[in-house]
């Protein structure tokens, strides 16, 4: 419908897609948002099934080019050491992230000043503040209040239960000394705006059958919908349409049958993660902007961040319940998370305390380590891990680079034929050093809570699922591809309100943040509606 | 179905199927104190045709080749031989290509730790997680107290 005008139009109904669309709903504006999947099924998660270890690496899996959904595309990562992570659906990645929901910190925000090294955020922790506490209401997320970690702040929901194995790990910090909390997580521990509160299912990561962890299908859309927000599921966009006045005109999408529309829009606000939203202003090339929408700066797909991600594995003697609880959600420690030189890097990590493995993946990893044998001993074996395993992940801040980055691959195209991403990227010295220092860190705690065997891995392959910094937000046009509040400098009624403007990375897990920063930039596009393109 | 014809439905001959049932047996056992039931127990193959199938064709090739080692070693058919002398001669093999069985035995394990009685002789409900779901303790708090006293460790900016 070429004639059909909406005022706002928001590609991607993800975690940042959906919060925005909640946030503009409001204004009573005619919003539309266009979707490359569909809605999921809750009855088809992982949890319903016998079998969901194997799940999660199947149709669950969160690489695209292995669970090959329909929805999904293709990701040219074989040039970087860590592939890329997502979920195409309404609820976007939401729908398998583990919910571990810790925030950005102040310091994220001021590398420069506080560090010396990259650029500070044009915005600051206290500009966020009420936006993290709003998305924390909105969704609903269960924490403690008083983690010494951060400024204080209370989650709206009780905190997660921790289990013996928190207690366990717990007593292992202690004995260091070392800061842990329970971590904030995006999990109805409570029955909470309509939804029943978390039973312990496990597997988070292949969805929520229960429906209580906080992902943007469950949370956002369906009050952003009651209010009036148009949603199309099935529809790829391919490009984004400008005028001779370089302001967007809205896009060009494939419908659920593959064939092609046009939208038109007043508004245009790019929802598609820090990989889906340099690929498409890359993908919409015109006379004005031959090297990509909004790319005048030369930025647009670089200074990828991925979060290096390193795991340490503590094998204990006493059962530990440890695969009951939600699977990436236990407690946390940022004991090495502010930057301290003596270590030989700048910046730090988050300890992420994750559940250990159910029965299937304990014998599989186990009989393909060689740990667990055929014969007898199986079963002696088998009880040794069983049970008895805790994970504790590395989440390191990765530096923004402009050498990694994120381009369109000359061959590989979408079943649409959309162009696919290629990912050029490779840690930095500073990652490596940061990285090792964790694993031995990681080591250490467990052995301080008494583990008898520990099991290293890093960087780790699979883990690319922070997606940050390919359109990042600054004050100069030069120097970045969006203002402080989100918006084009080159085109003026074109916003990005994902992971794709953050100017660094962080040590943790972003969703909150990306959540926050979409809040913030529709408070703004709100309070400047009557000059919103000066 | 003649026993030597491979076909969708009998995608291992009758001799194939004995030898790989001793495997299933081998790489999980009856445990010690008879609690575990073995592997063997269970129509694994039957499990493999429905959920793997693409890895049939390996598994037949193993079978084969285990067969040829077990007459060239010990002079008998792999299904003849004692379970010690079964063992042996797979961990003999294994030790050498890694990959013998590696499908079957990860088949093997996936369909074992789905069986009602296994997941019962491991003091779990013989379910899937939902709906029910499971109980975690809530954890002592307490423990956070030397935490807390410590005071804050973010850096203002």
């Amino acid at each position: 419908m070429t004639d059909d005008v909406v005022d706002v139009l928001i590609i991607g109904a993800g975690a940042s897609g959906a919060a925005v669309a909640w946030s503009l709903a409001d204004t009573r504006m005619r919003i539309m948002c266009i979707e490359q999947g569909d809605w999921m099924n809750p009855a088809e998660y992982a949890s319903t099934r016998r079998d969901w270890e194997l799940a999660l690496g199947n149709e669950y899996a969160i690489s695209p080019n292995t669970r090959k959904r329909p929805a999904d595309y293709p990701i040219n990562d074989e040039h970087s050491p860590i592939a890329v992570a997502n979920f195409n659906a309404v609820g976007g990645s939401t729908i398998l992230y583990s919910a571990h929901f810790p925030r950005f910190k102040p310091s994220d925000f001021r590398h420069c000043t506080l560090d010396g090294i990259g650029d500070d955020w044009p915005i600051s922790y206290a500009d966020l503040d009420p936006f993290f506490a709003m998305n924390d209401a909105n969704i609903g997320v269960a924490g403690l209040a008083g983690d010494p970690a951060y400024p204080y702040h209370e989650p709206p929901l009780k905190h997660i239960p921790i289990g013996l194995m928190g207690e366990v790990m717990g007593r292992g910090f202690n004995k260091l000394g070392w800061h842990w909390w329970p971590s904030d997580s995006a999990i109805a521990t409570e029955d909470y705006e309509g939804r029943e509160k978390c039973v312990n299912l496990g597997p988070c990561n292949g969805g929520c059958a229960k429906g209580a962890k906080s992902s943007a299908d469950v949370t956002y859309w369906p009050i952003a919908q009651r209010a009036g927000v148009e949603l199309m599921t099935n529809c790829r966009v391919r490009e984004i349409l400008v005028n001779d006045q370089e302001m967007a005109t809205g896009v060009v999408y494939y419908d659920a049958d593959g064939h092609e529309q046009i939208q038109r829009a007043e508004v245009v606000i790019m929802a598609c993660n820090g990989v889906g939203t340099p690929r498409l202003l890359l993908n919409s090339k015109s006379t004005s902007f031959p090297d990509g929408l909004g790319n005048r700066s030369g930025l647009v797909g670089k200074n990828l961040m991925l979060h290096p991600w390193g795991n340490v594995q503590g094998v204990f003697d006493e059962p530990l319940e440890s695969h009951f609880g939600p699977q990436g959600c236990c407690t946390l420690s940022q004991e090495f998370y502010e930057t301290d030189r003596t270590r030989g890097f700048v910046r730090g990590y988050n300890m992420q305390i994750t559940r250990g493995g159910g029965p299937i993946s304990t014998a599989i990893n186990g009989m393909s380590s060689g740990t667990i044998p055929w014969g007898q001993a199986h079963h002696t074996q088998f009880e040794r891990f069983y049970d008895r395993t805790v994970n504790l992940g590395i989440c390191c801040e990765d530096l923004p680079e402009e050498c990694n980055s994120v381009t369109l691959d000359p061959e590989i195209t979408d079943s649409n034929g959309i162009p696919a991403p290629k990912i050029n990227y490779r840690l930095s010295d500073n990652s490596h050093k940061m990285l090792q220092h964790g694993l031995d860190r990681g080591v250490e705690v467990m052995q301080a809570a008494g583990a008898w065997q520990t099991n290293t891995m890093g960087p780790i392959r699979m883990a690319g699922w922070h997606l940050l910094g390919t359109a990042r937000m600054g004050k100069d046009a030069a120097t970045s591809v969006v203002n402080e509040w989100g918006r084009s400098h080159d085109v003026k009624n074109l916003f990005i309100v994902d992971g794709s403007v953050f100017v660094t990375s962080g040590g943790v897990n972003p969703t909150t943040t990306i959540q926050a920063v979409a809040l913030y930039i529709a408070d703004k596009i709100k309070s400047n509606l009557a000059n919103l393109f000066d | 179905m003649a026993d030597g014809i491979i076909s969708t439905d009998a995608p291992l001959t009758a001799d194939q199927r004995g030898i790989v049932q001793a495997v299933i047996n081998l790489i999980i056992p009856v445990s010690d104190d008879g609690r575990m039931p073995s592997a063997a127990d269970y129509d694994m193959i039957g499990y493999i045709a429905a959920h793997s199938p693409h890895h049939l064709p390996a598994i037949a090739n193993d079978a084969d080749k285990l067969d040829r080692a077990a007459h060239e070693k010990f002079e008998a058919g792999f299904v003849e031989m004692t379970f010690a002398e079964q063992l042996q001669l797979c961990e003999s093999l294994r030790s050498d290509s890694p990959d013998l069985f590696r499908a079957l035995a990860t088949d093997t394990a996936i369909c074992y730790y789905q069986q009602d009685a296994v997941l019962e002789a491991l003091g779990l409900d013989a379910r899937a997680p939902f709906p029910q779901g499971y109980s975690v303790k809530t954890g002592d708090l307490s423990l956070l107290d030397p935490v807390r006293s410590r005071g804050p460790i973010y850096r203002e900016a």
